[in-house]
């Protein structure tokens, strides 16, 4: 801490404001002043480099990638071509052969934008005007766990701090009893942690999880409930308090200890707050069955898309919802995509559909997508292989244009071809939305100044309102 | 040399981070509307133009070359577009208008001056702009715009790559404050502004302190009463060497230096593979210090171990142990490109030993001259063709997913017989399950032909069964002959080529294998080239005179003690890291170190000793004005309990602490500890009572009780861990299971004791066990008011219900467990 930090400390509040999790993150922007640190209710509510579109951020992630040319990429001439070489060369470390092979599923135009989506999604085709779809996606990782890595951190072999961890650093949380950055059944595999972690960010900006691998499980906090009585519960804490006021008396003054002080005054609201907000039997029935909680096939990811929803209102910045590593499909892509989307396209669809009718989604992002699509050609018989090169994300709501589909594969659905959008670009045009420049939000360790998109990454300007 | 030169010219402009603002991305936007290229034309591009212009052009006309000819970079789309001093040098779709074409005919300029192009290469460049000359390469220019060399002579001026030097220590006032010279250099400093130091900690404080510091244990209330018992002039000494001699002392030490070296059970990253075998070296480490290891030898062993000479079969086991360093980083394992992955393997090693050793971070040289430090490209791909010529990855586990070195250990004679019976075991259960077998095939066949049940092939059927489960958990049980993991030297060995802006698929000029230029006085090359080099790296790094190793240590080991480094980036001794707040204290102790033949115990027991480390951490109001952050230590840093010391202290006051040593804690798990599958989690299952320390560390799922309370991120080297306060530490220590079990043991353990030993009534027993509870528990004796408040809440818990005394007091050791005196060093 610098002296100039550490005077500052004097000032508890503020102090507890910079050290204290919950990501009072708005430290990012010290340099942009007026902080409004509201002293009553303790919410940094920081100044952003421009006005934002969104407020929040809901990222659907497909784990294992989803193949855009069976679901968002129409491709006539892959259709045609069927069972023929594929015209140019392939991606190398990769297992497919060569050979083109047809989507099984029909594709047709929806809404008034005459958005091309698959049979697979006929609960989204209702919110095609709604979704960006970014055709022309690529990024860096030919394996899993590279791409994984890419798509969170923005990078593929270095330890750096995730999407979300640095948006709470840049942001903070909108409610001081929840975290700025919740992580909704997180992959296990493939980076794991590292893909809802702060690497050498402070801590307090890293995810609270709840469940994993694309399960809800108990669908808690970790820690957050005592099995006592909240009032037994008041009487201990009161004793705590008093022997950590002794020892602060004692130290005259220390930063340390004030903090950890009001971090159990936190803790007690969250205790209060969170599991309120966690209990999605508080919805009501219409809602629930909006999203398919109850239905064997959609249960779980309705519960994760509605939790996701209650988290938003309730003012948590950044949240992840995550599926298991399930769209993988070397093979089998018939039955693994077609359970997949049965298992999704309800709740996703309830989750746009609930946001839009709440007013949300206007500052709402929601952001859908996988690691890396799937190649046009064929691996062994009925699979399709990882395919970085080109694939599909979409996006809705927070000042995204609705009803547009952006940037082109070649004919094929291999490559990115036109308006590419790096993973970076993706990156870059979330902070943007959030009001944040990429290029200044920065944070300095190791004797660099470290961002989310490194050297890289342009915002795509086109497809903001 | 003159290579070095030429490479120092190379700053590129995209630097690590900050280099490219929005405007240069609007620009770049701007003159990237045209068409993008298509497939076909992307494959032409990259087969055919791409290697021309690096074959041909690079050299004069790209971010490479040490100035831009002309003015003209061809290094991308913009640059030809803009093109140079005579103006833009392709037309799309036009060849005869464009100055590239005209100019590799020699009818313009006559380029490349080497020698004019074949015909048919003439020919492709035309080909490419009739196409539209589509060129994907839009990535942000890397043109230098002032090529800004690294001046290595004025680089060695910086203090942190001058040897350091003993000095006297100075004179002072107030001389009966000093105990040792370290006094002398801290007092002088606030003699000389006006300063006091702080008194004494009183003698419960510092016992607490020391015991912390030196074992990561609390001090017992026996110890307690000895100290206190104890008036004598070397009280303080017999308790500093007491737990010098412990066993213990090796574990809190040996973690901190695991820290450094990014110690973990599993590589985590993208494919969380079990490393069975990394405990060896985390006990190596353990017993490294135990033993006062010289450090120099320490760190000889694990860089270069397996190449050092050994006097024994046990020596050679201990060092090839050592160089389990250079293995354990996190690898991306599933990467496909294994050229890159090597490279990124490579990046991790130079990374943690520069930092780990030297203070410094060499990891920017990757991709360009180090920004800030006199680290130019050159020298770290020097290091990289050492650390390339050194074999850590081996193998596939799967398809595309590398495995790493594991070398065979001697097997002990006693192993060696469980080894021959498991396989004799098992040939006699394969050749009664054959039997088995073929009873079973004449029963079915016999079965067929008669056409008739027969309840013997059914039972003949179980048995099979059974057999092959037998066999299965026979397989299961097999003992493992010990392996290590450990680095070799690679069949080929050789220097490495620069990757230009760390790029595999880049390849510049090669360079010869040696070290920091900046931190040698001769020759930065190896003399042995026939060698990877690491023997040669070890011996550079450990030599007495290096300007950075012996600080660099000495430095962690103040950190430990008090709180804060001289210099308090431990990890960073560049020009970004912080000057040294005692340049002079710190040179000293570092040639002490060297002098004491690089004693980490000795230097722990000189700063231990102290006067500066016993001061107390009261505030005073005026010093605190002067020199807030306390860098001249005018009282003592109030220091965090780590993580583990939490677990262990909590753990050893309610008698549950096993003070063994552990072997692997991961024996149990998978090949791959975790995977997306799995719904348990490993990691947080830990329920050992052993130290801390021995917690299964596997990435990606740390043990919860560790990551909550700030321990070190095993991806990176750390030599200063994070101190938060954060909402999930309270709910912990309120909520979580295994606090309220210690909570409970300690409350039940006392109240035995006690009821043992009195027979008063219940308040006056209360008010002793207030006593014992916080002597036991946060080491001191607690005040007339703190006995009070905790009888108070105690009785306000039991009202008329007697039963609950025991609940309520294990309630009151939780909140000292929660307390912020317990989880701090006074």
């Amino acid at each position: 801490m610098t002296t100039a930090a550490y005077l500052q400390s004097r000032i508890s509040r503020r102090h507890l404001l910079q050290t204290s999790g919950c990501g009072f993150g708005y430290l990012a922007f010290a340099d942009l002043s007026t902080q409004a640190a509201s002293a009553g209710s303790g919410i940094a509510i920081p100044e952003r480099h421009h006005p934002a579109r969104a407020s929040r951020v809901i990222f659907l992630f497909m784990h294992g990638g989803p193949s855009q040319v069976d679901l968002f990429d129409y491709k006539p001439r892959l259709q045609q071509e069927n069972g023929k070489e594929l015209p140019f060369k392939a991606a190398p470390n990769i297992d497919a052969k060569p050979t083109l092979m047809k989507s099984p599923w029909k594709f047709s135009r929806h809404g008034e934008s005459g958005m091309w989506i698959s049979e697979l999604l006929p609960e989204l085709w209702r919110h095609a005007d709604d979704l960006c779809v970014i055709r022309s996606m690529h990024s860096r990782g030919q394996s899993h766990g590279q791409a994984v890595c890419m798509l969170h951190t923005g990078s593929d072999n270095f330890v750096r701090p995730s999407v979300g961890a640095w948006i709470s650093y840049g942001l903070g949380t909108e409610n001081s009893r929840l975290p700025a950055f919740v992580s909704i059944s997180p992959p296990a595999g493939h980076g794991g942690p590292r893909n809802y972690g702060t690497a050498f960010l402070p801590a307090s900006y890293q995810a609270t999880t709840i469940g994993r691998s694309g399960k809800l499980g108990s669908g808690s906090i970790d820690n957050l409930v005592s099995g006592q009585q909240l009032n037994d519960q008041r009487r201990q804490l009161d004793l705590l308090q008093s022997l950590n006021r002794n020892h602060l008396a004692r130290a005259v003054q220390d930063a340390q200890i004030e903090g950890a002080i009001e971090s159990f005054e936190l803790a007690s609201r969250m205790q209060e707050t969170a599991p309120e907000v966690l209990d999605i039997s508080k919805e009501p029935k219409s809602i629930q069955d909006l999203y398919g909680v109850g239905d064997k096939t959609t249960d779980n990811f309705a519960k994760q898309c509605l939790l996701a929803r209650r988290m938003a209102e309730a003012g948590v910045r950044y949240i992840q919802v995550s599926t298991g590593n399930v769209w993988d499909q070397h093979s089998g892509l018939r039955e693994g995509h077609e359970k997949n989307c049965r298992e999704t396209d309800r709740p996703i669809a309830a989750l746009l559909t609930d946001l839009k009718s709440r007013g949300m989604l206007e500052d709402t992002l929601v952001v859908w997508g996988g690691e890396f699509g799937r190649t046009p050609i064929v691996q062994g018989s009925n699979g399709r292989d990882h395919n970085p090169q080109g694939f599909t994300m979409w996006m809705a709501g927070g000042g995204t244009k609705g009803g547009l589909a952006w940037g082109n594969t070649d004919e094929y659905g291999y490559y990115a071809v036109e308006n590419r959008v790096h993973m970076h670009d993706l990156h870059a045009t979330i902070l943007h939305l959030l009001g944040i420049q990429h290029d200044r939000l920065t944070y300095r360790y190791a004797g660099r100044d470290f961002r989310l998109t490194d050297v890289y990454g342009s915002v795509v300007h086109d497809i903001v309102t | 040399m003159q290579l070095r030169i030429l490479l120092t010219a190379v700053a590129l402009l995209s630097a690590c981070a900050g280099g490219v603002t929005a405007d240069e991305h609007l620009t770049q936007t701007a003159t990237e509307d045209s068409v993008r290229p298509t497939a076909d034309e992307l494959a032409f591009f990259e087969s055919r133009i791409r290697p021309l212009l690096v074959r041909h052009c690079y050299s004069c006309h790209s971010a490479e070359s040490k100035e831009i000819k002309g003015g003209l970079s061809l290094h991308n789309r913009a640059g030809w577009m803009t093109g140079g001093e005579s103006g833009p040098a392709i037309v799309p779709g036009q060849p005869e208008e464009s100055l590239l074409i005209s100019a590799v005919k020699y009818e313009s300029y006559k380029m490349p001056p080497q020698g004019k192009l074949p015909d048919a290469d003439i020919e492709t460049l035309t080909q490419w702009i009739k196409m539209g000359a589509p060129d994907p390469r839009t990535e942000p220019s890397s043109v230098p715009q002032s090529p800004a060399g690294i001046d290595i002579e004025k680089g060695r001026q910086f203090w942190a790559f001058q040897p350091p030097v003993a000095h006297a220590p100075p004179t002072v006032e107030n001389q009966a404050w000093p105990r040792d010279a370290i006094d002398n250099f801290i007092l002088e400093r606030l003699e000389r502004h006006q300063l006091q130091p702080a008194g004494d900690a009183d003698r419960l404080t510092w016992l607490r302190r020391i015991t912390f510091d030196l074992t990561g244990l609390a001090a017992s209330i026996t110890e307690q009463d000895t100290f206190l018992a104890d008036s004598s002039d070397t009280a303080r000494e017999k308790v500093v060497d007491r737990l010098l001699a412990s066993s213990q002392f090796g574990v809190h030490w040996g973690r901190h230096w695991l820290d450094v070296a990014r110690y973990a059970d599993s590589n985590g990253s993208d494919f969380n593979a079990t490393y069975y075998n990394a405990w060896r070296y985390r006990n190596y480490v353990v017993d490294s210090f135990n033993q006062d290891r010289p450090y120099d030898q320490f760190v000889r062993e694990q860089l270069a171990g397996d190449l050092l000479p050994a006097a024994s079969e046990e020596q050679k086991e201990q060092q090839l142990t050592a160089t389990t360093f250079l293995m354990i980083g996190a690898k991306m394992l599933s990467e496909r490109n294994k050229e890159k992955l090597v490279m990124d393997v490579v990046d991790e090693q130079i990374d943690t030993v520069g930092r780990a050793f030297m203070g410094m971070t060499l990891g920017c040289a990757r991709c360009h001259d180090h920004k800030f430090d006199p680290i130019p490209t050159a020298d770290y791909y020097a290091l990289a063709g050492i650390f390339r010529s050194t074999v850590v990855l081996e193998g596939e586990s799967q398809a595309y997913v590398s495995t790493w070195v594991e070398t065979p250990l001697p097997v002990p004679a006693e192993l060696a017989e469980a080894i021959k019976q498991h396989q004799l075991k098992k040939e006699q259960l394969t050749a009664e399950l054959a039997a088995l077998k073929k009873e079973l095939a004449a029963a079915t066949e016999q079965k067929a032909t008669s056409g008739q049940a027969d309840p013997a092939a059914d039972a003949l059927k179980e048995n099979v069964k059974k057999k092959e489960a037998e066999l299965r958990e026979h397989d299961k049980s097999a003992p493992q002959p010990p392996k290590v993991m450990a680095a070799r030297e690679a069949p080929t060995i050789g220097d490495c080529e620069i990757f230009v802006r760390g790029e595999v698929s880049h390849r510049g000029p090669v360079v010869n294998r040696g070290f920091l230029q900046v931190v040698s006085n001769g020759s930065a090359h190896l003399q042995q080239k026939n060698e990877s080099g690491r023997r040669e790296l070890a011996e550079w790094i450990a030599r007495p005179d290096h300007p950075l190793t012996a600080r660099v240590m000495v430095n962690r080991i103040w950190q430990n003690l008090l709180g804060e480094g001289l210099v308090r980036s431990v990890d960073n001794f560049g020009h970004l890291g912080e000057l040294p707040s005692h340049g002079e204290l710190l040179d000293t102790l570092a040639a002490d170190f060297v002098d004491s033949g690089f004693s980490v115990k000795s230097i722990v027991r000189r700063i231990a000793l102290s006067r500066t480390y016993a001061m107390s951490t009261y505030f005073d109001e005026q010093a605190f004005t002067k020199d807030p952050d306390n860098r001249l230590l005018w009282r003592a840093h109030r220091k965090r309990v780590p993580a583990e010391s939490l677990r262990d202290a909590m753990l050893q006051v309610s008698g549950s602490l096993d003070l063994t040593a552990a072997e692997s804690p991961v024996a149990n798990l998978g090949a791959l500890a975790v995977d997306n599958s799995k719904q348990a989690s490993s990691g947080q299952s830990a329920n050992s009572s052993r130290r801390s320390l021995y917690l299964p560390i596997v990435r990606n799922e740390l043990p919860a009780f560790l990551v909550v309370f700030d321990f070190a991120d095993p991806d990176i080297v750390t030599g200063r861990r994070p101190e938060t306060n954060v909402p999930a530490q309270a709910m912990f220590l309120m909520n979580n299971p295994f606090v309220k079990e210690q909570a409970k043991r300690t409350a039940e353990r006392l109240l035995a004791e006690s009821r043992a030993e009195t027979e008063q009534d219940s308040e006056t027993a209360d008010l002793q066990l207030a006593e014992m509870v916080m002597r036991v528990v946060v080491g001191r004796v607690p005040t007339e008011t703190e006995r009070k408040q905790l009888t108070d809440y105690v009785q306000s818990v039991c009202q008329d219900d007697a039963s609950r005394r025991s609940q309520a007091w294990s309630e009151v050791i939780q909140v000292l467990f929660a307390s912020t005196e317990f989880r701090m060093l006074d």
